[in-house]
C-alpha cells in the first residue's frame, strides 16, 4: 500500500506539471561519460595529489616496526595477526562497537524529529533552529569543560538536579557502566549538525506531491508517512553512513574528558591507535589497527550501499 | 561540440573558474606570504650589514610564555640574550596549553625540528629515549662555572639522565607543598600545620583531614589534588612511604608490590572511599583543585607553587584580566610542608625543560640559548617580568620570594619559605619515570588504578599485579600486542 | 475518501497539535540550550562564583572586562602586534576561501556521481567514500610529510587547497541532493540541446541551493573550528585562525580564566551563528521547489 500510494501521488504530480516521460539519444549517453570524466577532474587530481599517497603509505608502513626516527625494520605480516589476537584492540573495537550502535540510530533518529519539528511553520522558527544547531558549532576545550563540570558527581549540574527530585545520580564519567553513555549523550548534543542536513533534504521536497496526496485526502500522518520520509531516504542514507564514518572514529572525547577509562570502559580504535603510535612509537601496529578499522568500516559501508536498492528512492539514473 | 558549450556557459565557466583562482591565491591582509621568520627583538639593533648574512637561524618551540605577560618576558631575555650571542636570531614559537610533542614529533621526522624545544613531564623523556634530545654533558662539562650545577635543585635532573649524562636543561621547578584554610581549621578547631619540613606525619595528616569531612550536601573533604591514579600524584605519596612506582635502579621495573608500597595504596583508597577525607578525580571533573579550595569544599590542597596565581588577584600572568579587589580568596590561607611519612622528607618537583634536538644543524649556538633560558638571568626576568614561576636555581629563591611579597603584600603571611627549604633541603623529587613511560602507566598501570582509586572494586594487590606485567613487556618477554592477554590473566 | 470531522473538532486537534509542538520544542531547547546558559553565565561571573555549589545562575556583579581583554591588541615590543580580532579575520578569510572552493568543486564532482552515467562509477564512489575511513592520526606522519616535501609547512595552503578538490563528505551529500531531482528534467533539458554542463548549471545547480547551503555553512564552520590542522601547519602567532588564538588565554591547567575561555569561545561563535541564521533563511527556507513546466 505504501509504494501504491507514492506511485499514484508521482503519477499525479507529473501530470499536473506535465512533464511526460521520454528516453535519451544513445549517442548523448557516450559523450556523457566524456562530460563525466570532466567533472571529476577535481577530486581525481585531489585524490591523487593529497589523499592516495598517504592512505597508500599507512598500508606500507603497517608491514614495518618503526617510529620513524630512529628505527624502521620490516615485519612483514606481524601486526597484522597480533591485531587479531591483541585483547586490547579487540577491546576497543567492542567499545567503539558499542558506541556506534548507540549513538548511529539515537543520533539519526533525533536529528530528522528535530529537523522536521522545526518545519512546522513555528514562529520564530530560525531562532529554535539556531538553538539546536548552536551546540554542533562549539568545539574543543570549552565542550569538554563544560560537559566535565555537568558530569561531575559531587558538584555538577545533572546530578544537582537529579537531586532535586530526590534521585541519586551515578558517578558519569568516573564510573565504567557509565562512562560510554556520558559520552554517547555528548554526541547526541551535536545533533544539530545532521538536522540542518535533514532541513535542507526537507526543502527539497516537491511541494506538489504534498498537494496530489492532499488532493487525494491523506491526513497529516499520511503524507509524512508517504511522502516525507521516502523522499527524505537519500538524505536519511547520507547520515547514516556518514554517522557511522564519523562515529566508528571516535575520538576526541574520550581522549580528552576520560583518557580511555575508568579500567578502558571508553578506550576507542582511534584513541587506541593513538596511543600505540604517538605515545608507544609503535607506528607501524598503529598502522595495522587503522587498516583494521578501515576494513570494519568498509563492511559497513558496503553493507549500507546494498541496502540502498530496499529502502532508499532515488530518481533512477 | 561548439553547440554544446555556447559562449555564455563558456563565459560562465571560465568566471568561476578564475574567481576561485583568485580566491585561492589571495594572500589575508595585511600580512603577505611571510618568510618563515618572524624577527623577535624589541630594540631597533644596528646589526653590521655584512653580518647579517651569517647570522645562525634557530627555531625555539616554546611551552610556556604565552599571553601579554609571556610576551614581556621573552622581549626582556632575547634583548639581552642577541646582546651575548649577535650572530644568532631565533624564532620564537608559543604553543597555546603546551600541545605540542605531536607537532615537534611530525616536525622531526620530516627533518624540520625546532632547534630548542621545550616540554614538560613524560614528553621530556620520551623524546630523550627517541634520542633526540643531544647529550649536553660535553657542554655542560665545558661551561661549567657559566653552569654552575650545582646551583640547581640537585634531584632536578634525575629525569633527564641517560648513560650518565644530561640531556636537558631546565625550564623551572615548582614544589609540591600543601596550601590550608586557616578559617576553615579555626572553624573546626584543628592547629595550624607547622611550617618546617618532617613535622607532620602521615598519620597527623590522616586524622587532619578526617576532622573535616562533611557528608550531607554541601559535601567537604579533607584534602585533594589533581587525581591519584598512574601519574606522578600517587608517586610522591609512595615516597613518603619508602616505596617507589619505578625502581630507581632499573626503569623497567616497578616496584609497587612492596609492602610498603602496598600499604600507602591501602591508605589512600581508604580515604577516599571509606573516610571519604580525600576529595578523588578534583582535575577529572574539569573542576579543578583548585575549584574545590577556592570553594570551601576541601580544606587542604595538595599543589605546586604553579597554583599561587589562582589563589592571588592580579597575578602576573592574568594581570590582563583580573580586576583588583574582589577576587581575593575569601579566607586566610597559608603554605606548609608536605607530610613526611616512614619514607622521609618528600615532595614533587616538577620537570620542565628545554633540551636541543640531536639533529639541530646549528648544536653550539642551541646549547646557547638551552643554557641562557636555564640561566640565574632568565629566572630573574621570570620572576620580575614574567610569569612568577619559581626558579630551579636555590641562589635564585631568596629574589623569588622577596619578588612575590612585593607584589602581593599578601604574602606576608604566607610561609613562602616552605618552597625553598625543599630546594635547599633537596627533598626528592621530580616524576619517575619508566622506559615507555606512557605505555607503562597508561596501558598496564592505569587499568588498576581506575579500579581501585576511582571505583573501589578491587582491592590493592591489584595494582601489584599489574605492576608486574610492566617489567616483562619492558624486558622484552611480551611484545605490544600481548599486554591486554597478559592483563586478562590477573586474578585477584 | 475525505473523513467527516466537524470544523471544532479539526480546530481543536490542531490547536493541541500545535501546542504539543511549541512544548516538545521549548523543552529540547532548554536542554539543548542549558549548557550555553552557564557558558554566558560563566563569562560574565566573578571567580569566586563560578563553580560554587549548588550552581548559581545569577552573577552576583557582571564583570564584562573578560570580554574586553579578549579583544586587547598583545603589543610585543612594538614591532610585532597581534590581536583577537586579528585572529578573527585570519578564521574570516579560511572559512570563507575553503567554503567557495567546497561548494565549487563538490558541486562539480557531485554531480557527475549523482546524475551522469559513466563506467566505473559505482566502484569510484566506493574509493571517494573509503577516503574518509582512515582516521586522520594514522595519515598525520605521512600527510605532514608531503606538505613539508611541496613547502607548505607555515602557510595557509595544506588547510585550503585540499577543499578545492572536492572533499569527499560534500560530494557525498551533493550527490544525494542531485539524485533526488526528477528524471524528467533532464530528458527535457537534453531534448531541447542542452550539454551535461548546460544542465549543471541551468537546472541542477539553482535546485540544490539548499544542498549548496549546507555545504558552505559546514565548510565554513568546519574550518572555523579546525584546531588540529591549524596547530600543525601554522607557525606564526598573527596568522593563527580564532580556534588556536582562543587557547591563548588558557593558563597551564584547565581552570584558570575559565571566564575569559568562556568569553572567547562565545565571541568566536558569533560568525558561524549568523552565517546559519542569514544561510537558512535564505537558502533553506526560501528556495521551494515547484518544478519546471515543459
Amino acid at each position: 500500500m505504501a509504494i501504491g500510494l507514492e506511485q499514484h501521488v508521482e503519477q499525479k504530480s507529473r501530470r499536473i506539471l506535465g512533464i511526460k516521460a521520454r528516453s535519451r539519444p544513445r549517442s548523448l549517453a557516450q559523450r556523457e561519460e566524456l562530460y563525466a570524466y570532466l567533472f571529476l577532474t577535481p577530486w581525481i587530481i585531489g585524490f591523487v595529489l593529497f589523499t592516495a599517497g598517504p592512505m597508500i603509505a599507512v598500508f606500507g608502513i603497517s608491514l614495518f616496526r618503526t617510529n620513524f626516527l630512529t628505527e624502521t625494520y620490516y615485519v612483514g605480516s606481524k601486526w597484522w595477526r597480533a591485531v587479531f589476537t591483541d585483547m586490547l584492540v579487540r577491546k576497543a573495537l567492542l567499545n567503539t562497537l558499542y558506541y556506534v550502535a548507540v549513538s548511529v540510530p539515537g543520533g539519526t533518529c533525533l536529528a530528522m524529529t528535530i529537523a522536521i519539528l522545526l518545519n512546522q511553520g513555528m514562529k520564530a522558527q530560525s531562532v529554535w533552529r539556531t538553538i539546536y544547531f548552536l551546540p554542533s558549532l562549539v568545539s574543543g576545550v570549552a565542550v569538554s569543560v563544560l560537559w566535565q563540570w555537568l558530569y561531575h558527581p559531587d558538584i555538577g549540574l545533572f546530578n544537582d538536579l537529579l537531586d532535586k527530585i530526590g534521585i541519586v545520580g551515578p558517578q558519569w564519567i568516573w564510573s565504567s557502566e557509565w562512562a560510554m553513555p556520558s559520552i554517547i549523550a555528548m554526541s547526541l548534543w551535536g545533533a544539530g549538525g545532521a538536522m540542518l542536513i535533514y532541513l535542507a533534504g526537507l526543502r527539497g521536497i516537491p511541494t506538489v506531491l504534498y498537494e496530489a496526496a492532499e488532493i487525494d485526502g491523506a491526513g497529516t500522518w499520511r503524507r509524512f508517512w508517504h511522502v516525507t520520509i521516502p523522499m527524505l531516504t537519500p538524505t536519511i542514507f547520507f547520515n547514516v553512513v556518514m554517522n557511522l564514518i564519523g562515529s566508528w572514529q571516535v575520538f576526541t572525547q574520550a581522549f580528552v574528558m576520560t583518557e580511555g577509562g575508568p579500567n578502558n570502559a571508553t578506550l576507542t580504535m582511534v584513541l587506541h591507535i593513538y596511543r600505540t603510535g604517538f605515545q608507544s612509537t609503535f607506528f607501524g601496529y598503529a598502522s595495522a589497527q587503522a587498516g583494521l578499522l578501515f576494513l570494519v568500516i568498509l563492511i559497513f559501508i558496503l553493507t549500507s550501499l546494498r541496502s540502498t536498492s530496499f529502502w532508499v528512492h532515488y530518481e533512477r539514473v | 561540440m561548439s553547440k554544446d558549450l555556447s559562449r555564455r556557459e563558456f563565459l560562465r565557466w571560465s568566471m568561476v573558474g578564475s574567481a576561485a583562482l583568485v580566491l585561492a591565491s589571495c594572500a589575508p591582509k595585511p600580512t603577505p606570504t611571510p618568510p618563515p621568520k618572524v624577527e623577535e627583538k624589541v630594540v631597533e639593533k644596528e646589526a653590521e650589514p655584512t653580518k647579517a648574512e651569517e647570522k645562525v637561524q634557530l627555531r625555539y618551540q616554546s611551552r610556556h610564555g604565552g599571553g601579554p605577560v609571556g610576551k614581556r618576558l621573552w622581549a626582556a631575555f632575547f634583548e639581552y640574550f642577541y646582546d651575548k650571542n649577535p650572530n644568532v636570531e631565533v624564532e620564537w614559537l608559543v604553543r597555546p596549553e603546551g600541545d605540542q610533542a605531536e607537532n615537534i614529533l611530525s616536525q622531526m621526522v620530516a627533518g624540520d625540528g625546532p632547534d630548542v624545544y621545550q616540554l614538560c613531564c613524560w614528553q621530556t623523556t620520551f623524546f630523550i629515549q627517541q634520542g633526540q634530545a643531544l647529550n649536553l654533558q660535553p657542554y655542560i662539562n665545558r661551561d661549567a662555572e657559566e653552569v654552575d650545577i650545582d646551583d640547581f635543585y640537585s634531584q632536578q635532573f634525575v629525569p633527564w639522565i641517560l648513560n650518565g649524562d644530561i640531556h636537558f636543561m631546565p625550564y623551572y621547578t615548582g614544589t609540591m607543598v600543601l596550601y590550608y584554610n586557616k578559617d576553615m581549621f579555626d572553624e573546626v578547631g584543628v592547629d595550624y600545620l607547622p611550617s618546617e619540613w618532617g613535622e607532620l606525619s602521615f598519620d597527623e595528616y590522616r586524622e587532619t583531614c578526617a576532622k573535616f569531612v562533611v557528608r550531607e550536601k554541601p559535601l567537604r573533604w579533607g584534602t585533594s589534588n589533581y587525581g591519584q591514579g598512574a601519574n606522578w600524584l600517587t608517586q610522591y605519596w609512595l615516597r613518603g612511604f619508602g616505596a617507589n612506582m619505578v625502581d630507581p635502579n632499573d626503569p623497567d621495573a616497578s616496584l609497587l608490590c612492596k609492602p610498603e608500597a602496598l600499604e600507602c595504596l591501602e591508605h589512600i583508597r581508604q580515604m577516599i572511599h571509606e573516610e571519604k577525607s580525600f576529595a578523588q578525580g578534583a582535575e577529572m571533573g574539569g573542576v579543578g583543585v583548585h575549584q574545590f579550595f577556592n570553594n570551601k569544599s576541601i580544606a587542604m590542597m595538595e599543589m605546586g607553587s604553579w597554583g599561587l596565581s589562582e589563589c592571588l588577584t592580579g597575578a602576573a600572568h592574568v594581570e590582563a584580566i583580573e580586576a583588583p579587589g574582589t577576587d581575593w580568596l575569601d579566607f586566610v590561607w597559608d603554605l606548609a610542608p608536605m607530610w613526611t611519612g616512614a619514607g622521609g622528607k618528600m615532595t614533587h618537583q616538577s620537570v620542565d625543560g628545554q633540551g636541543v634536538w640531536s639533529q639541530t644543524p646549528h648544536p653550539e649556538e642551541s646549547w646557547q640559548l638551552c643554557k641562557e633560558v636555564a640561566s640565574a638571568e632568565f629566572e630573574m626576568l621570570n620572576i620580575t617580568v614574567g610569569d612568577g614561576m619559581q626558579p630551579s636555581r636555590k641562589s635564585v629563591m631568596p629574589f623569588y620570594v622577596d619578588a612575590l611579597r612585593k607584589q602581593w603584600p599578601i604574602l606576608e603571611e604566607v610561609h613562602l619559605e616552605v618552597m625553598a627549604e625543599a630546594m635547599t633541603q633537596d627533598i626528592p623529587g621530580p616524576e619517575e619515570m619508566f622506559n615507555n613511560d606512557k605505555l607503562c602507566k597508561d596501558q598496564i598501570l592505569k587499568p588498576a588504578f581506575d579500579l581501585v582509586f576511582l571505583e573501589n572494586k578491587a582491592p590493592v594487590e591489584l595494582i601489584c599485579e599489574h605492576s608486574k606485567v610492566v617489567a616483562k613487556f619492558n624486558k622484552g618477554e611480551i611484545g605490544v600486542e600481548d599486554i591486554g592477554g597478559e592483563l586478562a590473566k590477573i586474578r585477584v | 475518501m475525505t473523513t467527516a470531522r466537524s470544523p471544532r473538532s479539526r480546530k481543536l486537534s490542531y490547536a493541541l497539535s500545535r501546542v504539543a509542538l511549541y512544548v516538545a520544542v521549548i523543552i529540547g531547547a532548554i536542554a539543548f540550550g542549558l549548557p550555553f546558559v552557564w557558558m554566558v553565565r560563566t563569562s560574565v561571573m566573578p571567580k569566586l562564583q563560578v563553580y560554587r555549589f549548588p550552581p548559581e545562575w545569577i552573577p552576583e556583579e557582571l564583570r564584562w572586562e573578560f570580554f574586553g581583554v579578549v579583544f586587547a591588541p598583545i603589543k610585543y615590543g612594538g614591532a610585532v602586534e597581534y590581536s583577537f580580532p586579528k585572529w578573527l579575520q585570519n578564521s574570516f578569510y579560511l572559512s570563507t576561501v575553503t567554503a567557495v572552493g567546497a561548494v565549487l568543486s563538490s558541486s562539480l564532482v557531485g554531480f557527475a556521481f549523482g546524475r551522469l552515467r559513466f563506467r566505473g562509477r559505482d566502484a569510484l564512489f566506493l574509493v571517494l567514500l573509503s577516503t574518509m575511513i582512515l582516521p586522520q592520526h594514522v595519515r598525520l606522519i605521512p600527510t605532514y610529510l608531503l606538505f613539508s616535501k611541496l613547502g607548505w609547512v607555515g602557510t595557509y595552503k595544506p588547510l585550503i587547497a585540499p577543499t578545492y578538490f572536492a572533499p569527499a563528505f560534500f560530494v557525498f551529500l551533493l550527490r544525494q541532493f542531485f539524485m533526488q531531482i526528477p528524471r524528467e528534467m533532464d530528458d527535457a533539458a537534453y531534448i531541447d540541446g542542452c550539454s551535461p554542463i548546460g544542465l549543471f548549471f541551468r537546472i541542477h545547480l539553482p535546485l540544490s541551493l539548499p544542498a549548496l547551503g549546507v555545504v558552505m555553512i559546514f565548510q565554513f564552520n568546519g574550518m572555523w573550528n579546525n584546531f588540529f590542522l591549524p596547530l600543525l601547519y601554522i607557525r606564526d602567532i598573527a596568522k593563527y585562525p580564532v580556534a588556536i588564538g582562543l587557547r591563548y588565554f588558557q593558563g597551564r591547567f584547565r581552570q584558570t580564566q575559565i571566564q575569559a575561555l568562556m568569553a572567547a569561545s562565545l565571541i568566536s561563535l558569533i560568525p558561524p551563528i549568523m552565517l546559519f541564521f542569514f544561510a537558512q533563511r535564505r537558502m533553506i527556507q526560501g528556495i521551494v521547489i515547484t518544478g519546471i513546466k515543459g
